[in-house]
Protein backbone atom coordinates (compact mmCIF):
# COMPACT_ATOMS: atom_id res chain seq x y z
CA UNK A 1 0.00 0.00 0.00
CA UNK A 2 2.63 2.75 -1.05
CA UNK A 3 1.46 6.27 -1.63
CA UNK A 4 3.00 9.49 -2.51
CA UNK A 5 2.22 12.96 -0.57
CA UNK A 6 2.24 16.04 -2.00
CA UNK A 7 6.04 16.52 -0.79
CA UNK A 8 6.75 13.18 -2.89
CA UNK A 9 7.84 11.48 0.32
CA UNK A 10 6.75 7.75 0.14
CA UNK A 11 3.95 6.94 2.50
CA UNK A 12 2.11 3.90 3.22
CA UNK A 13 -1.51 2.57 3.96
CA UNK A 14 -1.71 0.63 7.27
CA UNK A 15 -4.81 -0.91 9.21
CA UNK A 16 -4.30 -0.73 12.35
CA UNK A 17 -6.77 -1.79 15.69
CA UNK A 18 -7.69 0.81 16.87
CA UNK A 19 -6.16 0.30 20.45
CA UNK A 20 -2.94 0.95 18.46
CA UNK A 21 -4.29 4.61 16.80
CA UNK A 22 -2.78 7.72 18.83
CA UNK A 23 -3.13 11.15 18.32
CA UNK A 24 -1.73 13.01 14.75
CA UNK A 25 -1.98 9.91 12.69
CA UNK A 26 -2.84 10.80 9.28
CA UNK A 27 -6.18 8.64 8.65
CA UNK A 28 -5.33 7.26 4.90
CA UNK A 29 -9.07 6.32 4.53
CA UNK A 30 -12.36 8.24 5.05
CA UNK A 31 -13.80 6.68 8.80
CA UNK A 32 -17.44 6.56 8.41
CA UNK A 33 -19.02 5.08 11.24
CA UNK A 34 -22.95 3.98 10.91
CA UNK A 35 -25.55 3.01 13.77
CA UNK A 36 -28.46 0.98 12.45
CA UNK A 37 -27.67 1.94 8.79
CA UNK A 38 -27.29 5.89 9.65
CA UNK A 39 -24.06 7.69 9.57
CA UNK A 40 -23.22 8.45 13.01
CA UNK A 41 -19.83 9.53 12.69
CA UNK A 42 -17.88 10.92 9.63
CA UNK A 43 -13.83 12.08 9.36
CA UNK A 44 -12.05 11.95 5.03
CA UNK A 45 -8.83 10.90 4.44
CA UNK A 46 -5.95 13.19 5.07
CA UNK A 47 -7.33 14.51 8.33
CA UNK A 48 -5.33 14.13 11.53
CA UNK A 49 -6.89 12.40 14.54
CA UNK A 50 -6.47 14.34 17.67
CA UNK A 51 -7.46 12.87 20.97
CA UNK A 52 -11.14 13.99 20.81
CA UNK A 53 -11.70 12.15 17.26
CA UNK A 54 -10.25 8.48 19.06
CA UNK A 55 -13.22 9.19 22.19
CA UNK A 56 -15.68 10.01 19.38
CA UNK A 57 -14.51 6.69 17.62
CA UNK A 58 -14.05 4.58 20.65
CA UNK A 59 -17.27 5.32 22.08
CA UNK A 60 -18.61 4.06 18.72
CA UNK A 61 -17.08 0.83 18.74
CA UNK A 62 -14.59 1.05 15.32
CA UNK A 63 -11.98 -1.56 15.49
CA UNK A 64 -9.52 -1.24 13.03
CA UNK A 65 -8.55 2.57 11.19
CA UNK A 66 -6.60 2.96 8.02
CA UNK A 67 -3.61 5.54 9.02
CA UNK A 68 -0.67 6.36 5.98
CA UNK A 69 2.58 5.99 7.59
CA UNK A 70 6.03 7.36 5.91
CA UNK A 71 7.64 4.18 4.66
CA UNK A 72 11.23 4.49 5.77
CA UNK A 73 12.72 1.36 3.95
CA UNK A 74 15.39 1.98 1.85
CA UNK A 75 15.02 0.42 -2.13
CA UNK A 76 17.12 -2.61 -0.96
CA UNK A 77 15.12 -3.04 1.76
CA UNK A 78 11.75 -3.21 -0.14
CA UNK A 79 13.23 -5.30 -2.38
CA UNK A 80 14.25 -7.96 0.25
CA UNK A 81 10.61 -7.83 1.37
CA UNK A 82 9.34 -8.54 -1.38
CA UNK A 83 11.69 -11.18 -2.47
CA UNK A 84 10.81 -12.80 0.93
CA UNK A 85 6.97 -12.33 -0.19
CA UNK A 86 7.21 -13.88 -3.39
CA UNK A 87 9.32 -16.93 -1.73
CA UNK A 88 6.17 -17.31 0.31
CA UNK A 89 3.39 -17.33 -2.25
CA UNK A 90 5.37 -19.59 -4.01
CA UNK A 91 5.21 -22.22 -0.69
CA UNK A 92 2.00 -21.18 -0.62
CA UNK A 93 0.46 -21.96 -3.99
CA UNK A 94 2.57 -24.52 -4.61
CA UNK A 95 0.12 -27.00 -5.00
CA UNK A 96 -2.58 -24.91 -6.76
CA UNK A 97 -2.93 -25.39 -10.34
CA UNK A 98 -1.55 -21.95 -11.80
CA UNK A 99 -3.51 -22.36 -14.63
CA UNK A 100 -6.83 -21.80 -12.93
CA UNK A 101 -7.58 -18.10 -13.83
CA UNK A 102 -9.04 -17.42 -10.40
CA UNK A 103 -6.21 -19.14 -8.56
CA UNK A 104 -3.47 -17.05 -11.10
CA UNK A 105 -5.65 -13.72 -10.10
CA UNK A 106 -5.71 -14.26 -6.46
CA UNK A 107 -1.67 -14.80 -6.15
CA UNK A 108 -1.69 -11.43 -8.18
CA UNK A 109 -3.57 -9.52 -5.83
CA UNK A 110 -1.57 -10.64 -2.67
CA UNK A 111 1.68 -10.02 -4.46
CA UNK A 112 0.06 -6.63 -5.24
CA UNK A 113 -1.00 -6.12 -1.44
CA UNK A 114 2.29 -7.09 -0.63
CA UNK A 115 3.89 -4.87 -2.47
CA UNK A 116 2.41 -1.50 -1.64
CA UNK B 1 -1.28 -49.40 8.20
CA UNK B 2 -4.38 -46.93 7.19
CA UNK B 3 -7.16 -46.26 9.15
CA UNK B 4 -10.88 -46.45 7.65
CA UNK B 5 -13.04 -43.89 10.12
CA UNK B 6 -16.66 -44.23 10.35
CA UNK B 7 -19.81 -41.89 11.14
CA UNK B 8 -20.21 -44.05 14.15
CA UNK B 9 -16.52 -43.97 15.27
CA UNK B 10 -16.72 -40.27 14.91
CA UNK B 11 -19.83 -39.90 16.93
CA UNK B 12 -18.85 -42.34 19.76
CA UNK B 13 -15.31 -40.49 20.20
CA UNK B 14 -16.58 -37.12 19.58
CA UNK B 15 -18.27 -37.75 23.17
CA UNK B 16 -15.51 -37.95 24.78
CA UNK B 17 -14.33 -34.43 23.63
CA UNK B 18 -14.98 -31.39 26.24
CA UNK B 19 -18.62 -30.66 26.46
CA UNK B 20 -19.55 -28.15 23.53
CA UNK B 21 -20.41 -24.87 25.12
CA UNK B 22 -23.97 -24.22 25.49
CA UNK B 23 -23.59 -20.48 25.21
CA UNK B 24 -22.68 -20.81 22.21
CA UNK B 25 -25.49 -22.65 20.84
CA UNK B 26 -27.73 -20.17 23.12
CA UNK B 27 -26.14 -17.38 21.73
CA UNK B 28 -26.71 -18.39 17.75
CA UNK B 29 -30.39 -18.82 19.04
CA UNK B 30 -30.48 -15.08 19.56
CA UNK B 31 -29.65 -14.30 15.93
CA UNK B 32 -32.71 -14.87 14.29
CA UNK B 33 -35.03 -14.07 16.79
CA UNK B 34 -35.86 -10.48 16.48
CA UNK B 35 -37.61 -10.29 20.17
CA UNK B 36 -34.30 -10.98 21.47
CA UNK B 37 -32.90 -8.26 23.45
CA UNK B 38 -29.87 -7.64 25.58
CA UNK B 39 -31.07 -8.27 28.61
CA UNK B 40 -31.38 -12.33 27.52
CA UNK B 41 -27.68 -11.99 26.22
CA UNK B 42 -26.39 -11.05 29.16
CA UNK B 43 -28.48 -13.47 31.22
CA UNK B 44 -26.96 -16.57 29.14
CA UNK B 45 -23.31 -14.51 29.23
CA UNK B 46 -23.87 -14.52 33.18
CA UNK B 47 -24.84 -18.26 33.84
CA UNK B 48 -21.08 -19.22 32.39
CA UNK B 49 -18.74 -17.54 35.03
CA UNK B 50 -15.55 -18.25 32.84
CA UNK B 51 -16.85 -16.43 30.07
CA UNK B 52 -18.49 -13.51 32.10
CA UNK B 53 -14.85 -13.15 33.69
CA UNK B 54 -13.57 -12.53 30.18
CA UNK B 55 -15.59 -10.57 28.95
CA UNK B 56 -15.40 -7.98 31.73
CA UNK B 57 -11.60 -8.42 31.88
CA UNK B 58 -11.71 -7.83 27.98
CA UNK B 59 -13.79 -4.77 28.35
CA UNK B 60 -11.04 -3.41 31.34
CA UNK B 61 -8.28 -3.98 28.71
CA UNK B 62 -9.73 -1.68 26.27
CA UNK B 63 -10.82 0.62 28.70
CA UNK B 64 -7.24 0.23 29.80
CA UNK B 65 -5.78 0.91 26.36
CA UNK B 66 -7.98 3.94 25.53
CA UNK B 67 -6.70 5.80 28.57
CA UNK B 68 -10.26 5.35 30.25
CA UNK B 69 -10.18 5.47 34.10
CA UNK B 70 -13.44 3.92 34.61
CA UNK B 71 -13.32 -0.07 36.19
CA UNK B 72 -15.95 -2.17 35.00
CA UNK B 73 -17.26 -5.30 37.28
CA UNK B 74 -20.68 -6.46 35.66
CA UNK B 75 -21.49 -7.32 32.15
CA UNK B 76 -24.05 -4.75 31.50
CA UNK B 77 -20.70 -2.13 31.70
CA UNK B 78 -18.44 -4.17 29.77
CA UNK B 79 -21.00 -4.32 26.49
CA UNK B 80 -20.96 -0.39 26.82
CA UNK B 81 -17.92 -0.80 26.19
CA UNK B 82 -17.40 -3.71 23.95
CA UNK B 83 -20.63 -2.98 21.69
CA UNK B 84 -23.86 -5.24 21.43
CA UNK B 85 -22.97 -5.53 18.30
CA UNK B 86 -19.66 -7.16 18.79
CA UNK B 87 -20.71 -8.83 22.12
CA UNK B 88 -21.95 -12.05 20.25
CA UNK B 89 -18.55 -11.99 18.55
CA UNK B 90 -16.82 -11.81 21.43
CA UNK B 91 -18.95 -14.34 23.58
CA UNK B 92 -18.77 -17.08 21.01
CA UNK B 93 -14.94 -16.44 20.36
CA UNK B 94 -13.99 -16.44 24.24
CA UNK B 95 -16.30 -19.83 24.74
CA UNK B 96 -14.77 -21.50 21.55
CA UNK B 97 -11.53 -20.19 22.65
CA UNK B 98 -11.91 -21.65 26.17
CA UNK B 99 -13.49 -25.01 24.64
CA UNK B 100 -10.11 -25.18 22.06
CA UNK B 101 -7.71 -24.82 25.66
CA UNK B 102 -9.75 -27.98 27.08
CA UNK B 103 -9.42 -29.85 24.34
CA UNK B 104 -6.17 -29.39 24.10
CA UNK B 105 -6.00 -27.67 20.45
CA UNK B 106 -3.02 -26.81 19.19
CA UNK B 107 -2.60 -23.31 18.61
CA UNK B 108 -1.81 -23.20 15.11
CA UNK B 109 -5.35 -24.60 14.05
CA UNK B 110 -6.80 -22.57 16.45
CA UNK B 111 -5.49 -19.20 15.15
CA UNK B 112 -6.13 -20.32 11.39
CA UNK B 113 -9.91 -20.77 12.55
CA UNK B 114 -10.09 -17.18 14.22
CA UNK B 115 -8.47 -16.10 11.11
CA UNK B 116 -11.18 -17.36 8.73
CA UNK B 117 -13.63 -16.40 11.28
CA UNK B 118 -12.56 -12.89 10.69
CA UNK B 119 -12.08 -13.06 7.03
CA UNK B 120 -15.95 -14.63 7.05
CA UNK B 121 -17.01 -11.91 8.55
CA UNK B 122 -15.68 -9.43 6.49
CA UNK B 123 -16.83 -10.90 3.13
CA UNK B 124 -20.30 -11.37 4.44
CA UNK B 125 -20.59 -7.39 4.97
CA UNK B 126 -19.82 -7.66 1.50
CA UNK B 127 -22.83 -9.90 0.56
CA UNK B 128 -25.35 -8.50 3.35
CA UNK B 129 -25.18 -11.99 4.86
CA UNK B 130 -25.51 -12.34 8.45
CA UNK B 131 -21.65 -11.51 10.01
CA UNK B 132 -22.54 -13.42 12.99
CA UNK B 133 -22.99 -16.45 11.08
CA UNK B 134 -20.27 -16.39 8.80
CA UNK B 135 -18.19 -15.50 12.56
CA UNK B 136 -19.39 -19.50 13.79
CA UNK B 137 -18.73 -20.86 10.69
CA UNK B 138 -15.39 -20.10 10.54
CA UNK B 139 -14.47 -20.85 13.78
CA UNK B 140 -16.21 -24.41 13.79
CA UNK B 141 -15.13 -25.07 9.88
CA UNK B 142 -12.46 -26.96 10.55
CA UNK B 143 -13.82 -28.61 13.59
CA UNK B 144 -13.21 -32.16 12.21
CA UNK B 145 -9.26 -31.63 12.57
CA UNK B 146 -9.55 -31.10 16.72
CA UNK B 147 -11.01 -34.45 16.48
CA UNK B 148 -8.48 -35.93 14.41
CA UNK B 149 -5.67 -34.27 16.56
CA UNK B 150 -7.13 -35.83 19.82
CA UNK B 151 -7.88 -39.25 18.81
CA UNK B 152 -5.73 -40.27 15.98
CA UNK B 153 -2.43 -37.59 16.48
CA UNK B 154 -0.15 -39.83 14.43
CA UNK B 155 -1.78 -40.19 11.41
CA UNK B 156 -3.18 -36.84 11.41
CA UNK B 157 0.53 -35.91 11.87
CA UNK B 158 1.39 -37.68 8.93
CA UNK B 159 -1.18 -36.06 6.70
CA UNK B 160 -0.27 -32.65 7.83
CA UNK B 161 3.34 -33.39 6.94
CA UNK B 162 2.44 -34.41 3.59
CA UNK B 163 0.11 -31.59 2.62
CA UNK B 164 2.69 -28.60 4.17
CA UNK B 165 5.49 -30.85 2.48
CA UNK B 166 3.36 -30.11 -1.30
CA UNK B 167 2.91 -33.87 -1.67
CA UNK B 168 -0.78 -33.92 -1.48
CA UNK B 169 -4.05 -31.40 -0.73
CA UNK B 170 -5.14 -31.79 3.11
CA UNK B 171 -7.99 -33.72 2.64
CA UNK B 172 -6.48 -36.14 0.30
CA UNK B 173 -4.06 -36.99 2.85
CA UNK B 174 -6.52 -37.19 5.43
CA UNK B 175 -8.56 -39.87 3.46
CA UNK B 176 -5.61 -41.75 2.48
CA UNK B 177 -4.28 -42.43 6.37
CA UNK B 178 -7.76 -42.43 7.88
CA UNK B 179 -10.28 -43.15 5.28
CA UNK B 180 -11.97 -39.79 6.52
CA UNK B 181 -11.04 -36.12 5.95
CA UNK B 182 -11.90 -33.16 8.12
CA UNK B 183 -14.52 -31.87 6.57
CA UNK B 184 -16.54 -34.99 6.86
CA UNK B 185 -16.10 -35.30 10.56
CA UNK B 186 -16.64 -31.91 11.21
CA UNK B 187 -20.05 -32.23 9.81
CA UNK B 188 -20.82 -35.69 12.02
CA UNK B 189 -19.91 -33.32 14.86
CA UNK B 190 -21.78 -30.25 13.81
CA UNK B 191 -24.61 -32.88 13.36
CA UNK B 192 -24.35 -34.55 17.15
CA UNK B 193 -23.82 -30.96 18.62
CA UNK B 194 -27.33 -29.57 17.03
CA UNK B 195 -25.37 -26.64 15.13
CA UNK B 196 -27.68 -24.55 12.27
CA UNK B 197 -28.03 -26.30 9.28
CA UNK B 198 -26.43 -23.92 7.08
CA UNK B 199 -23.13 -24.15 9.30
CA UNK B 200 -23.31 -27.86 9.41
CA UNK B 201 -23.17 -27.15 5.37
CA UNK B 202 -20.53 -24.75 5.66
CA UNK B 203 -18.20 -27.36 7.82
CA UNK B 204 -19.02 -29.99 5.55
CA UNK B 205 -18.40 -28.48 2.03
CA UNK B 206 -16.03 -25.64 3.05
CA UNK B 207 -13.31 -27.16 0.49
CA UNK B 208 -14.89 -28.31 -2.28
CA UNK B 209 -18.33 -26.17 -2.53
CA UNK B 210 -20.87 -27.38 -4.64
CA UNK B 211 -22.37 -25.58 -7.56
CA UNK B 212 -25.98 -25.05 -6.11
CA UNK B 213 -24.38 -23.48 -2.28
CA UNK B 214 -25.74 -22.11 0.14
CA UNK B 215 -23.94 -18.51 0.35
CA UNK B 216 -22.79 -19.38 3.78
CA UNK B 217 -20.66 -22.62 2.23
CA UNK B 218 -19.25 -19.98 -0.12
CA UNK B 219 -18.08 -17.34 2.65
CA UNK B 220 -16.14 -20.09 4.65
CA UNK B 221 -14.65 -21.13 1.55
CA UNK B 222 -13.64 -18.16 0.11
CA UNK B 223 -12.34 -17.15 3.51
CA UNK B 224 -10.57 -19.78 3.90
CA UNK B 225 -8.45 -19.45 0.63
CA UNK B 226 -7.82 -15.88 1.68
CA UNK B 227 -6.68 -16.53 4.81
CA UNK B 228 -4.30 -19.14 3.83
CA UNK B 229 -3.20 -16.96 1.02
CA UNK B 230 -2.62 -14.21 3.15
CA UNK B 231 -0.86 -16.39 5.72
CA UNK B 232 -2.88 -15.28 8.58
CA UNK B 233 -3.11 -16.92 12.49
CA UNK B 234 0.16 -18.66 13.19
CA UNK B 235 1.87 -18.17 9.64
CA UNK B 236 2.52 -21.78 9.39
CA UNK B 237 1.99 -24.63 6.36
CA UNK B 238 -0.53 -22.56 4.80
CA UNK B 239 -1.23 -23.32 1.85
CA UNK B 240 -3.95 -22.49 -1.40
CA UNK B 241 -4.76 -25.58 -3.88
CA UNK B 242 -8.01 -24.71 -5.26
CA UNK B 243 -10.64 -21.98 -5.33
CA UNK B 244 -14.11 -22.87 -6.55
CA UNK B 245 -15.17 -20.30 -9.38
CA UNK B 246 -19.32 -20.79 -8.63
CA UNK B 247 -18.59 -19.91 -4.82
CA UNK B 248 -16.13 -16.43 -6.21
CA UNK B 249 -19.63 -15.73 -8.32
CA UNK B 250 -21.75 -16.36 -5.84
CA UNK B 251 -20.32 -13.59 -3.66
CA UNK B 252 -19.08 -11.69 -7.00
CA UNK B 253 -15.73 -11.38 -5.81
CA UNK B 254 -12.93 -10.36 -8.45
CA UNK B 255 -9.49 -11.01 -7.67
CA UNK B 256 -8.46 -9.10 -10.26
CA UNK B 257 -9.95 -6.03 -8.70
CA UNK B 258 -7.95 -3.92 -5.93
CA UNK B 259 -7.75 -5.66 -2.81
CA UNK B 260 -5.70 -3.76 -0.88
CA UNK B 261 -8.34 -2.66 1.47
CA UNK B 262 -10.54 -5.92 1.64
CA UNK B 263 -7.20 -7.87 2.22
CA UNK B 264 -5.72 -5.53 4.95
CA UNK B 265 -8.82 -5.42 7.18
CA UNK B 266 -8.79 -8.52 7.67
CA UNK B 267 -4.65 -8.91 8.12
CA UNK B 268 -5.67 -5.96 10.57
CA UNK B 269 -8.71 -7.90 12.32
CA UNK B 270 -7.22 -10.97 12.14
CA UNK B 271 -4.14 -10.16 14.02
CA UNK B 272 -5.97 -8.51 16.61
CA UNK B 273 -8.82 -11.07 17.27
CA UNK B 274 -5.60 -14.06 17.62
CA UNK B 275 -4.02 -11.57 19.92
CA UNK B 276 -7.19 -11.03 22.00
CA UNK B 277 -8.01 -14.90 22.05
CA UNK B 278 -5.04 -15.71 22.87
CA UNK B 279 -4.68 -14.01 26.41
Amino acid sequence: MKEKESNERPTRLHYIPLVQAAPDMILGMPLVLTEHGVVRFNLPAGHKLNQANLDQIQTRHAEIICVVEPDVRTPEEQEAAWASAEKELNTIFQLADPQQVLIHNLRDAVMAYRRR
Amino acid sequence: MSIHLTHAEVVDKAKLLPAFPSIVTQVLETIDDDNSTLGELVTHIERDPVITARVVSLANGISLQRRHQVKMGDVYTATSMIGMEKLREVVVGLSMAEFARTAKLATRFWEHSVSVAVCAQELAKSVGLSTDYAFVAGLLHDMGQLWLSRFYPAEFAKACQAAEMGVMPIVEAERLHLGLDHCQIGYFIGELWGLPQTVQDAIQYHHHPEPEMDTLVAVTHVAEVIANALNLGARTGSQVTYLSAPACDKLHIDFTEDMQHLFGRMEARADYACAIFRK
